[in-house]
């Protein structure tokens, strides 16, 4: 009984790290690929289009309804204390340096990071990375490197875009929920949103997109067996893409206050 | 005569399943070579190889005099280059038309101009019997129209080795007898070959000699009276018998 159960936790152990090695030779050989020709900017542009602007409406209904939620449970809860006024601030620098962020990626990691997984994890099943590779091309550059470039540029304006339109539903519940004033709640929020929340937010999500478009990429590629390992190496994609995002939050939070905001 | 391809005392193994021990053979320059053995004999794994898919436990791999087993991928890009390989279901890139899955190599590794690479690729289908299936989607073809779509593309760069793995399972006499008179053809341009099967009246229709993998080795290498005559175990195999 107890052997068993440290061989599977042995087990566990092993594969993670043989997965956190795989990835980051993955990464490491992107970086090597990366800037040598061939290049395929158009590859790229694809990608965006697929990555980022087929997310947008995912990620704006998310943003939108996130930030209504949000100034609904503050205004309702601060309203007993008298502290109503204060919702604009709070709801818009949780959104601007967190929910946004966190909230665009994650949706990234489950709709993005299962396709491309999907999408090169059928590749491989049916050869097609083999062929790639047989006519003197690298599935680096064709498939890796236009996804992680793809992501990058996308998830960044996603999240911008979703900071704006969360924000804008914050104050359409602060204005017909809780009687606030628009243009009190507007100044508020100006008042309140430096440079500094907007960029170490929108900062966070270059490495959150590395995160999902490589974890994504290196499921996809090695997958085990047919379609059922197709499906398998989907979801781990989307687990681990959106672990990694939270974890990563935490550490580039405490990054970002550390070189910003300690000083 | 001129040898195009060797292997060298080549061990390969997955996990603790040893595929082959000891394998050297090999292939001179026009010829067709079929490689014959059981299921799971690693007879694909060789191919796979010759064009860096695999890296050998041990031993050496040479092709038109390069030793490939150490090579990097930038260094195979030049190998594959000269060795073609075609793939059992084709493998052709669902998300591209025909025309720009033999127009792929072209774009990748020559300067033609489009309307260059657009004269030769309709050739090249005209020449395969695919003309007018240029806009078509690998998902509208048959299995056999995929199967010759993927020797087109294969060999659209005019290498002098190509690598069938088993490119006529699966399919009808009609489409069979097709695909080996395509074969035919490109052995009479001159390219060398290694063509993995089962199936027997193909092989012999094509290939010059065969070899037979049994137990990681090669078995048996000749003409097909010479083999069957080496070795009883051979020509029952050969004939389909009970072994």
């Amino acid at each position: 009984m107890i052997g068993s159960f440290t061989s599977a936790i042995g087990g566990r152990i092993s594969q993670f790290t043989q997965n956190l090695g795989g990835a980051w030779l993955l990464f490491l050989q992107v970086l090597r690929d990366f800037g040598t020709r061939p290049i395929y900017p158009r590859l790229v542009i694809e990608q965006i289009y697929q990555i980022g602007v087929r997310s947008t409406g995912l990620v704006l209904i998310t943003a939108a309804f996130t930030g209504m939620v949000m100034a609904l449970q503050f205004g309702l809860s601060l309203e007993k204390f008298g502290g109503k006024l204060y919702v604009p601030k709070i709801v818009s620098l949780s959104i601007i340096r967190e929910i946004g962020p966190v909230f665009c990626s994650l949706m990234l990691a489950a709709r993005v990071g299962a396709g491309i997984a999907s999408e090169i994890a059928s590749m491989v099943v049916t050869q097609q990375i083999d062929a790639i590779r047989v006519l003197g091309t690298s599935p680096i550059k064709r498939i890796v490197i236009p996804r992680i470039l793809a992501c990058v540029i996308a998830l960044p304006m996603l999240c911008v875009l979703g900071n704006l339109v969360g924000v804008l539903g914050a104050l359409v519940v602060g204005v017909a929920e809780l009687g606030l004033d628009p243009f009190f709640f507007y100044q508020k929020v100006i008042s309140t949103i430096t440079l500094v929340d907007l960029l170490t937010g929108v900062g966070k999500t270059f490495f959150f997109a590395l995160s999902i478009s490589l974890t994504a990429c290196y499921f996809g590629l090695n997958v085990k067996g047919g379609t059922q390992g197709v499906g398998l190496t989907t979801t781990m994609a989307v687990v681990v893409s959106s672990m990694s995002v939270l974890i990563s939050d935490f550490f580039l939070t405490k990054l970002f206050f550390v070189l910003f905001e300690k000083g | 005569m001129e040898t195009v391809v060797r292997f060298q005392n080549f061990a390969k193994s997955f996990g603790t399943k040893t595929v082959h021990e000891d394998v050297s053979f090999d292939v001179y320059r026009g010829e067709c070579l079929g490689l014959l053995g059981g299921s799971g004999a690693g007879k694909s794994v060789l191919l796979r190889t010759l064009v860096g898919l695999e890296k050998p436990d041990r031993g050496q791999i040479w092709v038109e005099g390069e030793e490939i087993s150490k090579m990097s991928e930038r260094q195979l890009i030049n190998i594959r280059k000269k060795v073609a390989y075609v793939f059992q279901n084709g493998a052709l890139f669902d998300s591209m038309s025909v025309y720009d899955n033999l127009a792929y190599a072209l774009r990748e590794h020559t300067k033609l101009a489009e309307d260059q690479i657009h004269d030769r690729v309709i050739n090249r289908l005209a020449e395969f019997g695919l003309a007018g299936n240029e806009r078509l989607f690998p998902s509208n073809l048959s299995g056999g129209m995929q199967k010759r779509v993927g020797l087109a593309r294969s060999i659209i760069l005019e290498p002098s080795v190509v690598l069938y793995d088993e490119p006529t399972a699966g399919l009808d006499p009609y489409n069979t007898k097709r695909i080996c008179d395509m074969m035919l053809r490109l052995k009479q341009k001159g390219a060398t070959a290694i063509f993995v099967t089962h199936d027997m009246p193909a092989a012999f229709s094509v290939c010059d000699r065969i070899a037979v993998l049994k137990h990681g080795r090669i078995h048996a290498i000749g003409t097909r009276d010479e083999i069957e005559q080496q070795d009883r175990w051979v020509a029952r195999f050969i004939q389909g018998e009970e072994i």
